[in-house]
């Protein structure tokens, strides 16, 4: 294969490196974010405020590896003849680097595809999505250090240098260059502002290519599971449901859904923020969570583990830190936006924390245990 | 830019690269225990399998049919070859990410859940894909062929043979 598009240039190939490179960063980063708070660390508590927090931090992260699809390939095409280069490596540094790139693209394509059949809730795939997601990012991320200590001088040399200005070709070449990355941002965008249109929601008639559309459910509002599919409908509606709020308290409550009904003196605008990256703001009134540990005199405690009528499942239950079960904010909701909450929302009540992953807003809930 | 393309004896490499290489395996390391300590869950057989398709698949199928498009847009005349690229990469990106939409289980996943795929995604692909290629015609239709095109004295580009040697 001789000559190649212009597109396959050291320069072009260097941009798109850049590009990647942030993309793949933030990803990384707001990816371990979410893991921290899901698994937590001894050594980090994470705060309630800024009430947002989550929702951009796991935003950028869909954003970011979504428009890491059009790069990445885009990436891969302004070096894919090198391929085939023979013979396969001309020293020691050359087999190490080219043998990072079996972690490195071979890891980088499996997280934006696993990632992607993810958020689109199909798995053709054995292995769990989480974990298996969570450790290819090390291996990935430790490729692309191998990568970056190979190609942070070659990519500075192709943009910056001296020789760059004179590799960059005839000027017919360079603006042909500077069209195919352009074209390849404007593909990237294409498909970030219609993701974007998940989380921000005056965007949100742009979501068209995302799976998720943040008003798209009962009473507007997403659900992930609904009551029927975690087999919650029938304890949710039993007359004889009582929220416990039990250990370490001096006196433990039983409460039903008209003692419940009025204690809920409080109102918070909270968003819900998916772990897959789609959020939407609402409106909740309900019980502090804080009022009922007074209630129930709950002595100095280090966490609040919440648990669902929902009885199987990762996500049966959740455990608030202390500077969540402590926030004003942070209610056991009975309302949704005016209403009633909906059962597939977590009717009698649901927790609402602010900087909390939707995950963990745990519905239908049965009891808080203070520890 | 390795230096191997075009011939040259052994890729420089800078003094940050061993040091670099060390951290990036002392990383990859930890990726690996973590991967084989969570064997259960992550199943590092079917993980490795997976890896190895999409590379294949990968390097097989999706470059060479890259290749083969970017060498059939060389071949436009120079007023058509942008803007068919552009509206080519927007489209074949669009279709990509739409893909597990048409492909996929999702809404029977949970059956009676309306906020999964809510979005009619048949009509989502044509809101992006008709604009695109409405704007590459215009475009094609409303410029003088390219100074790329003019380059070549004719349709299409001269190969550039000595073009990718200079770096």
């Amino acid at each position: 294969m001789t000559g190649g598009s212009p597109a396959q240039h050291p320069r072009a190939t260097a941009a798109l490196g850049v590009a990647l490179g942030v993309a793949f960063t933030v990803c990384f980063v707001t990816g371990l974010i979410s893991d921290l708070i899901q698994e937590p660390r001894a050594w980090l508590t994470w705060p309630a405020r800024p009430r947002d927090l989550y929702r951009w931090t796991q935003g950028a992260h869909l954003v970011s590896g979504i428009v890491s699809i059009p790069l990445l390939l885009a990436k891969l095409f302004t070096v894919s003849r090198k391929l085939w280069v023979w013979p396969p490596a001309r020293g020691l540094a050359h087999a190490v680097e080219r043998l990072a790139l079996v972690p490195l693209v071979g890891g980088s394509l499996l997280l934006l595809l696993t990632g992607l059949l993810n958020v689109f809730y199909w798995y053709p795939f054995p292995f769990s999505f989480t974990t298996t997601h969570y450790w290819t990012a090390w291996i990935t991320v430790g490729a692309l250090l191998v990568h970056l200590g190979a190609k942070l001088p070659v990519a500075r040399a192709a943009l910056r240098g001296p020789a760059a200005a004179a590799s960059a070709g005839p000027d017919a070449l360079a603006q042909d260059r500077r069209r195919f990355l352009a074209t390849v941002g404007v593909a990237a965008g294409i498909v970030g502002v219609s993701y974007l249109g998940s989380i921000v929601s005056p965007l949100r008639a742009l979501a068209v290519l995302a799976p998720r559309r943040s008003d798209a459910g009962p009473q507007g509002l997403p659900v992930n599971k609904t009551a029927a599919d975690v087999e919650v409908v029938e304890a949710a509606r039993d007359p004889a449901y009582r929220l416990q709020v039990i250990g370490a308290v001096d006196r433990p409550l039983h409460l039903g859904l008209a003692e419940l009904r009025a204690r809920a003196n409080r109102e918070a605008d909270l968003p819900i923020a998916c772990v897959e990256g789609w959020s939407v703001g609402a409106r909740w009134r309900g019980v502090p969570v804080r009022a009922l540990l007074a209630e129930a005199g709950a002595g100095p405690f280090t966490q609040v583990v919440v648990r669902s009528l929902q009885r199987q499942g990762p996500y049966a239950g959740s455990v608030l830190n202390r500077p969540h079960a402590m926030d004003p904010d942070t209610l056991l909701a009975l309302d949704l936006n005016g209403a009633p909450l909906h059962l597939d929302h977590g009717f009698p009540v649901r927790l609402i924390a602010p900087n909390n992953p939707g995950v963990m807003q745990t519905k239908w809930v049965r009891s808080l245990e203070v520890r | 830019m390795t230096g191997a393309a075009d011939g040259s004896p052994r890729p420089a490499y800078g003094r940050g690269f061993w040091p670099a290489a060390a951290a990036g395996g002392l990383v990859m390391a930890f990726g690996g225990w973590g991967l084989l300590g969570h064997a259960e869950a992550t199943m590092p057989a079917a993980w490795a399998r997976w890896l190895a398709a999409a590379l294949l698949i990968h390097d097989l199928l999706v470059a060479p049919a890259l290749l083969a498009a970017g060498w059939l847009v060389g071949r436009l005349s120079g007023r058509w070859r942008a803007p068919v690229r552009a509206a080519l990469l927007v489209s074949a990106t669009v279709v990509l990410v739409t893909l597990p939409a048409f492909w996929g289980d999702g809404r029977a996943t949970q059956p009676g859940n309306a906020s999964l795929l809510p979005n009619h995604y048949g009509r989502s692909l044509l809101l992006v894909l008709a604009p695109a290629w409405a704007v590459a015609v215009l475009a094609a239709t409303r410029r003088r062929a390219t100074p790329l095109g003019r380059l070549g004295g004719g349709g299409r580009p001269r190969r550039r043979a000595g073009g990718r040697r200079g770096g």
